[in-house]
């Protein structure tokens, strides 16, 4: 254990120079990791617990859907990111006089790593998506999509629907297609984004004086809504792997 | 379990010995009378009630309020002076949070005997009226010192320290948090104002060296652990401070294994740790003292016996 005697042996050097009141002689660590068969419930603590637990698992343990495969997070494309980010295209052009030219979702809004193959529950989506943001639908010039996308190029990529294709070239996004017809920075594009972004989070400021409409729908309803849409037509969940981001010499 | 021990040469005594009914013996005896403190620490555990669900994924199982109650339950009839920190996040991330607003969090925290939490960015997502809210279920301190609150309704609810005593030993905690510009909506977190983490942090460590007469400082930083960019971290915090001994942070999700050694600004030896999130890990530091001592230590020989 390097540190435990290192950091000993200096806090040793470095106390004793001047008199305390208590002298700090030994320092040591360790980590308890809390896996299934590791410890025994504390029975007081599961009796807290049970009654907000059974409420909520009335409505968790919904069954809405099938997931085909395992679905991972990653970057810069990944299944679930890929799935994500059409997920909310899809279901955002299903709403009644919507029409987005792409989705995207902020990488770090994406809550899990992974998600399993199987039964898909309402729960499933909560820990998936726990935030109460909202779906915004901005109407943004070319210009700011490019920012946009250098701010995702910089970040190595976030979730983005399929309808975008981009290379991160040095940082910045390049060959940029919507719909596979070059960005034009002169022209209007819709695109559906989360609130937290479409207010500047993560830090865009660039987007806040974008114009914008709140569809006043949680990311995660959208989500549900078009799991349980896809179910009603017997389709399962599947990721489409189509990459939108590019590296450099790809 | 690693079954570690200490052993004091010049004790002569084992450090399974030195716990509160050796001390006593030991003080008689007209041994050195040594103190042991021990500091249990989680961070960003986000709503994690239940364990992760058997589901496949990759933390299937792992966590849970109610096991890590039993491992601290445990650890407190073996130690006689547990500190028990949070450094922040508590909120958010299971429908927990979204059904019941933190308030299963915050009792959870209390029934395990929570001794003071710092405030993470995502302890904002219910508003500051919800945090706030909240409250009243916590019987622990919200320390944070360089959010300035006194135009919000936290106004008198989080203090910027607190000082610990435990058999005699003073252990000062405060706590700092992250710049919210960017990070949180400003409808969440309204006219908190972020203050300099460094300059606060200085002049909150050395009050409690200097005028607190605390044996041991520990800072609750939310600031996380380290970024590629220039932007504020726990290891830049470490090195552009004096006064502070540990450093227990969140934010950025990082399990280290070990805390991790830094220098502070004056070449003094800081501790740095992060035990990853969602209650995967309960950290442990035990710090040892030897009481009313003064000048040198002599030999002081540590052994592992693993």
């Amino acid at each position: 254990m390097n540190f435990k005697i290192l950091y000993f042996t200096t806090l040793v050097v470095f106390l004793s120079s001047c008199a305390k009141k208590s002298y700090l002689a030994d320092v040591t660590s360790r980590n308890y990791r809390i896996e299934k068969g590791s410890y025994t419930n504390d029975v007081a603590i599961s009796d807290m617990i049970a009654p907000y637990k059974e409420k909520l698992d009335l409505t968790m343990n919904e069954v809405i859907g099938q997931n085909t495969s395992e679905m991972t997070k990653g970057k810069p494309n990944s299944t679930l990111t890929n799935w994500f980010a059409d997920a909310l295209y899809e279901e955002m052009n299903h709403m009644q006089g919507v029409k987005v030219d792409f989705a995207i979702q902020n990488y770090g809004g994406v809550r899990v790593n992974s998600f399993a193959a199987g039964n898909v529950t309402v729960g499933n989506v909560y820990e998936l998506m726990p935030f109460d943001n909202t779906m915004y639908v901005l109407t943004m010039k070319g210009d700011k999509v490019q920012l946009l996308f250098d701010k995702i190029a910089e970040s190595n990529g976030w979730p983005i629907s399929k309808s975008v294709q981009l290379r991160v070239e040095f940082g910045k996004a390049v060959d940029i297609t919507i719909h596979g017809k070059p960005l034009d920075p002169a022209k209007e594009y819709v695109a559906a984004i989360p609130d937290y972004v479409a207010n500047g989070g993560d830090n865009m400021d660039f987007m806040r004086d974008c114009q914008k409409w709140d569809s006043q729908k949680y990311v995660r309803d959208i989500l549900i809504n078009y799991i349980k849409r896809q179910t009603s037509m017997g389709q399962p969940l599947q990721a489409d792997p189509t990459k939108r981001i590019l590296l450099s010499g790809e | 379990m690693i079954n570690r021990r200490t052993f004091l040469r010049q004790a002569g005594l084992s450090a399974t010995f030195l716990t509160s009914g050796g001390m006593d013996l030991l003080a008689l005896a007209g041994q050195p009378e040594m103190v042991k403190i021990t500091i249990l620490h989680t961070n960003d555990v986000h709503s994690r009630v239940d364990p992760f669900p058997m589901d496949g994924s990759r933390n299937q199982g792992l966590g849970g309020a109610a096991k890590r109650a039993t491992l601290i339950k445990k650890i407190r009839e073996q130690e006689k002076n547990v500190l028990l920190l949070d450094a922040g996040d508590i909120f958010q991330g299971t429908p927990y949070f979204n059904f019941y607003q933190g308030e299963v969090e915050m009792k959870l925290m209390t029934a395990m005997g929570y001794d003071a939490a710092t405030i993470g960015n995502h302890d904002f997502d219910a508003g500051i009226e919800g945090l706030v809210r909240q409250m009243p279920h916590a019987d622990f301190s919200f320390l944070n010192a360089n959010y300035d609150v006194k135009n919000t309704l936290l106004n008198g609810k989080i203090k910027d320290y607190q000082v610990f005593t435990k058999s005699g030993i003073r252990i000062g905690v405060f706590g700092l948090g992250i710049d919210p510009d960017g990070l949180i909506p400003k409808a969440l977190c309204q006219d908190v104002v972020y203050l300099d983490p460094v300059k606060k942090a200085e002049e909150i460590a050395n009050r409690l060296k200097n005028e607190e007469k605390c044996d041991f400082v520990i800072c609750l930083s939310h600031l996380g652990y380290k970024y590629n960019e220039n932007k504020v971290s726990d290891t830049i915090l470490a090195a552009e401070t004096t006064g502070i001994d540990l450093i227990i942070g969140g934010h950025t999700h990082t399990f280290l294994n070990e805390p991790v050694q830094a220098k502070n600004k004056s070449g003094k030896p800081v501790a740095i740790t992060q035990v990853g999130w969602a209650g995967i890990i309960l950290g442990r530091i035990d710090v040892l003292f030897e009481r009313n001592r003064k000048g040198k230590c002599m030999t002081c020989n540590n052994m592992y016996v693993g």
